[in-house]
């Protein structure tokens, strides 16, 4: 009768991937992380989740309020806008624009933050002194106007409005990767492998790179709620999103004007903006936590 | 009682008096107004834009203007001849009438304003429209003053009241500069002070020739935001709100301490089409009928505009010269557009662009645009909407690069009732706004201004709106109505036919 | 600690010039101002003369040239819409909003300085997660949305407090708590982990052991420790204010030089949007450069 012994030494040697995940997700804040889940599943899967759609006009339910409410249906959950458009729906596709709007600016800002940002770190010298005045420039210079003059020039489209985001955030990047890369540089690892012969870009892609990526991660994250308050804001002003897009700071700066007699057109995706910020604010915090405790406030 | 004492006693007895004098003038009454949009200069002959005129219509005159309900009145002058070939006038000007700075006025004050108004230097805006039409003005005498024109122009005294305003002679002495910094008219409230982006105020002319101001004082607070105004007219700190939009309305009407007007105005709202397409996809008068057909307009106005909106027929509203040809316009009939654009053979994978402007230049642009892509879809012709901001729509519409889009959202403001103030910039070929092409309609146009006897040429117009009408080089849709709040405490009314506030009548309970 | 000062202010300049060239290139990239000043009867030949008359035909070194000479001298030429010096516009705007950006940092510090320090000594209580809480949802919130909310809520609802404008002495308390929220929330996050992080450190465990009271430690040792991240922050902080502030200035419509500049930018009002933004940006290097200086004297072991 021989009883196989090999899964109890491999029990021994490392911990269950399920303990693994475990103490990987420890502290996970649930409320957080099932909002952020949330807000992710109506911006991909919008399309097949969403009621209706959002630029389908209707002036019968012109200002239907939502569904709670006199006069509200269960047709239109959350109700109306002034053309009759459901606000649910909008709400979703709004998820949607929002993500993409963050994820793509906050990758552009990313990728030539940490290129400027290991250029400066590693080669050092007078292209350091150069990069990093620049990165001072901008950060001297307020975001808010600096993406309203992008915007006046370039335009209002989806890809423009990702570009103005992606320049006025690069900056925070950069500082940061070139922070890293100080660090980074001093170790052992990386003089060995000079002494080896390896050519920079190599030591950079391959040792330097894996150690910025955590704290990219981590501001990354807090910066997707900074996005979207920031497109808002632009929309606020003016120069934000445009029809057909529909994003929640032009549902805001639409349904300003009815406050007081259709509160539901800006509380909601007010509401929208608020809980997804919060949510992923808390998990970033977590994440910083996590991934690099020693990282502060830029 | 010591020569001190008693010095000091007088001096005393003076402060008093003076603190109480000016304690007593600051007491007259000011009435706050919050308007949207600054003006962007105080000289009369620069002006620019139909939002200066809050300020050059309390403040100066022409020799002709108009009263509050709109029609002609005479003003700086009492009366005119004309001569049978229509290029000389005679005009006899008023003769109590008083400048700000006390001086009379004078004959040498209206061939002065010439003078200025042509003046390179001074590069007036407005010069086509009336004094550069002006080949000599000549004082007869101190009361008598005669114009000589180089074209005949039958607008011209309609015109007068916003495009050729009267200053003082003087005015030559301290330059133009100086001028437009402390401009001295002759108006029922005279120019104060001016913060640029904040505010300026007017005093009350008390020696005004025949208009007695309401209040002593005029504070007009630039306000951007629209929301903001309509709070500050709930909470008191405005008297009277420019531009009420149209959302608050009714929370206006509701409430107990403020009165809501709503008055029809001259900002014509209509689609201009993109006739000269190389595409030849507008040349066939029943694809633009059918657009005509399929708008709803009554739905738009009532949902979108929330009521607040007239529809015209032919693009021109109830009161322009000529609209009243009869036609009864575009009825909503899907059905009819469908019919119309099998018949001219629409393509109906063919998408055609509706470029709209941003939120922020006229209510519900941005929505309008966007129900009317609705509309225009059930018909059958897919439609894309591009919403442009301001700046780089007027860029575009200039621009008129006819391939670059198929429909125009326009908004236009007339300054009176004569279309010869539209017509030839919005409508014929090469206006500077014109995305047209139709030879017929420049015929037309181009004959209007030949006509001196006024029915003559009324019955003209007559005949060139109903071709408009027949034709559709551009789809009308509506005027919009202008919204003003007053406090309850607040006597005044809106000027109908006028496209800004005028504020000489405003008074305080 | 001369070398240092010299270095640092060339820094300065040279990020001066940068932030000129990319606000000179950002007015003019937004468009051609002659189309929104001529009115619609204007012909091609009268766009040229203006074009002319604005300088606006000379070749873009040269305009960048003439802009940077005559910034110097404190020449920002004249506003193209308003036809008044630039200088002037800035000059009566600009207090309004320093004045807003800086009532409003008071009011954070006030607020979130007492908060955060609290927040850590009392670690995981009632009052840390309120605070926390609080810090959160502060970050979350668009000032713009917060200022309409106050409006309706105090101004229209209540009648307490005016809506808008600079006037009343009570006309600040709006707007500085709209604008002041977020900085608030960020400076009560910062204080609070930078504190933590303090009083964690060898020094502060070591005077603990030697006997000394617990809010002796914190105020003399890890305060001061946690001062220099958090006043750093807090000029960094300026310049979000100085953002934050345009939108409060539309909504509040306070005559700041935030909203000046919005207007110029939808106006195509170039010398208008240059020399705004370049003061703005200035102002924030300037008070960037004390702080660091401030900071280096204090404490020479801070030098980089």
């Amino acid at each position: 009768m021989a009883v196989s012994t090999a899964g109890i030494e491999d029990a021994t040697e490392r911990p269950p991937f399920a303990a693994r995940l475990r103490e990987g997700l420890r502290g996970l804040p649930l409320l957080a992380t099932g909002f952020v889940a949330l807000f992710l599943i109506a911006a991909i899967f919008a399309p097949w989740v969403s009621p209706y759609d959002p630029a389908e006009a209707n002036f019968l339910a012109s200002l239907d309020p939502p569904f709670w409410q006199e006069k509200g249906t269960l047709a239109h959950l959350l109700g109306c806008d002034q053309l009759g458009r459901d606000i649910l729906a909008r709400v979703i596709h709004g998820a949607r624009l929002s993500l993409t709007v963050s994820i793509f600016a906050i990758g552009l800002a990313g990728a030539v933050g940490i290129v400027l940002g290991i250029a400066a770190g590693y080669v050092g010298g007078i292209l350091d002194a150069l990069i990093m005045r620049l990165v001072d420039a901008f950060l001297a210079l307020p975001f808010i106007l600096m993406a309203l003059g992008f915007v006046a020039a370039l335009g209002t489209s989806l890809t423009n409005i990702i570009i103005v985001m992606a320049i006025t955030n690069w900056a925070r990047y950069a500082r940061l990767v070139r922070g890293e890369v100080l660090t980074v540089k001093q170790r052992d690892f990386v003089a060995l492998a000079r002494v080896a012969g390896q050519p920079r870009w190599r030591i950079a892609w391959k040792h330097i790179l894996p150690n910025v990526m955590n704290s990219i991660i981590v501001l990354g994250t807090l910066d997707v709620g900074r996005v979207i308050i920031l497109e808002a804001s632009l929309s606020f002003l003016g120069l934000g999103m445009q029809p057909p897009e529909v994003s929640w700071g032009l549902m805001l700066a639409d349904g300003r004007a009815y406050m007081t007699t259709a509160w539901w057109l800006t509380t909601i995706p007010g509401l929208a903006i608020l809980l997804t910020v919060l949510s992923v604010n808390v998990l970033g915090d977590w994440l910083r936590d996590r991934l690099d405790p020693r990282q502060q406030m830029d | 009682m010591s020569l001190w004492s008693g010095t000091a006693s007088v001096f005393a007895a003076g402060m008093v008096m003076a603190v109480w004098s000016g304690a007593a003038l600051a007491q007259g009454k000011t009435a706050t107004v919050a308007v949207g949009a600054d003006i962007s200069t105080t000289d009369p002959h620069k002006i620019s834009g139909g939002n200066e005129y809050i300020f050059f219509t309390q403040v100066f005159e022409g020799l002709y203007g108009h009263d509050l309900k709109g029609q002609l009145e005479p003003h700086l002058a009492t009366g005119y001849t004309v001569s049978s070939d229509g290029l000389t006038y005679t005009f006899k000007l008023r003769s109590n009438v008083k400048w700000h700075n006390g001086d009379p006025f004078v004959a040498e004050d209206v061939v002065y304003s010439w003078k200025r108004a042509t003046d390179p230097e001074i590069k007036n805006p407005r010069l086509a429209i009336l004094a550069g039409n002006i080949k000599e003005a000549k004082a007869i005498d101190s009361s008598t003053v005669e114009l000589v024109l180089k074209k005949p122009d039958a607008s011209m005294l309609e015109n007068m009241g916003e495009y050729w305003y009267i200053v003082p002679s003087h005015a030559a002495k301290v330059g133009h500069e100086e001028f437009a910094k402390n401009p001295v008219g002759s108006g029922p409230y005279r120019f104060v002070e001016r913060k640029v982006k904040d505010s300026f105020t007017l005093d009350a002319f008390k020696d005004h020739w025949g208009r007695k101001p309401g209040v002593d004082r005029l504070l007009v607070r630039i306000i951007n935001d629209a929301q903001t105004r309509v709070a500050m007219l709930k909470t008191g700190e405005a008297d009277l709100v420019v531009d009420v939009p149209l959302q608050s309305a009714k929370e206006v009407e509701k409430d107990p301490n403020v009165k809501l007007h709503v008055v029809p105005s001259l900002q014509n709202i209509f689609l201009t089409i993109s006739n000269r397409k190389s595409d030849g996809t507008w040349k066939d008068v029943r694809v633009r009928q059918a657009v005509a057909h399929a708008i709803d307009r009554k739905t738009i106005i009532d949902k979108v505009m929330l009521g607040y909106a007239k529809q015209t027929t032919a693009n021109c509203q109830v009161g322009v010269l000529g609209c009243d040809t009869g036609k009864p316009g575009y009825a909503y009939d899907p059905n009819k557009a469908k019919a119309l654009l099998k018949e001219a053979g629409w393509d109906p994978s063919k998408t055609i662009k509706l470029v709209g402007i941003a939120p922020g230049r006229t209510p519900q642009s941005k929505e309008v645009a966007e129900a009317i892509a609705f509309f225009l879809n059930q018909v059958g012709m897919k439609t894309q909407v591009e919403i442009m901001e301001y700046g780089a729509w007027l860029r575009f519409a200039y621009a008129r690069e006819a391939d670059k889009a198929d429909l125009i959202f326009f908004t236009w403001t007339d300054y009176n009732n004569d279309p010869m103030g539209r017509l030839p910039r919005s409508m014929r070929t090469d206006g500077a706004l014109s995305w047209n092409s139709h030879p017929e309609l420049d015929a037309l146009i181009d004959a209007a201004n030949g006509f001196t006897d006024p029915q003559a040429r009324l019955a003209h117009l007559r005949k060139t709106w109903t071709w408009i009408n027949d034709n559709v080089p551009q789809v009308g849709l509506w005027t919009v109505d202008m919204l003003y709040g007053t406090r309850k405490n607040v006597e005044w009314t809106p000027a109908p036919g006028v496209s800004w506030p005028v504020l000489w009548k405003l008074a305080k309970k | 600690m001369g070398r240092f000062i010299l270095r640092r202010l060339l820094q300065t300049a040279v990020t001066a010039l940068f932030v000129t060239m990319i606000v000179f290139a950002l007015a003019r990239l937004t468009g051609d101002p002659t189309v929104m000043l001529l009115p619609t009867e204007a012909t091609q030949a009268d766009r040229d003369f203006l074009k002319n008359q604005l300088g606006l035909d000379k070749s873009v070194p040269e305009q960048y040239f003439t802009f940077i000479s005559k910034a110097l001298s404190g020449d920002f030429g004249t506003s193209f819409r308003y036809r008044v010096p630039v200088r002037d516009l800035i000059a009566t705007r600009l207090p309004a909003t320093i004045e807003l950006a800086v009532l409003s940092m008071v009011l954070a510090t006030v607020i979130a300085l007492p908060l955060g320090i609290v927040s850590a000594l009392r670690r995981g209580s009632m009052i840390d997660r309120l605070a926390r809480w609080f810090a959160t949802l502060g970050l979350a919130t668009p000032t713009f949305w917060l200022g309409l909310m106050l409006i309706l809520f105090f101004a229209v609802t209540l009648n307490w407090l005016p809506a808008a404008g600079r006037e009343h002495w009570s006309s600040r308390i709006l707007p500085v708590i709209a604008l002041g929220w977020f900085s608030a929330a960020a400076i009560a996050r910062l204080t609070r982990s930078s504190m933590l992080d303090a009083m964690q450190s060898d020094f502060v465990r070591f005077e603990r052991l030697s006997g000394l009271p617990e809010f002796v430690i914190v105020l003399k040792h890890a305060l001061k420790n946690a001062a220099i991240p958090i006043v750093t922050y807090m000029a960094l902080q300026f310049g979000v204010l100085l953002s934050g502030a345009v939108v409060t200035e539309r909504v509040f419509a306070w005559p700041g030089i935030g909203s000046l500049v919005v207007d110029a930018i939808l106006e195509r009002d170039f010398p208008v949007v240059q020399a705004a933004v370049l003061v703005t940006a200035i102002l924030f290097l300037l008070i960037n450069l004390a702080t660091d200086l401030f900071y280096s004297w204090l404490d020479p072991r801070i030098r980089y």
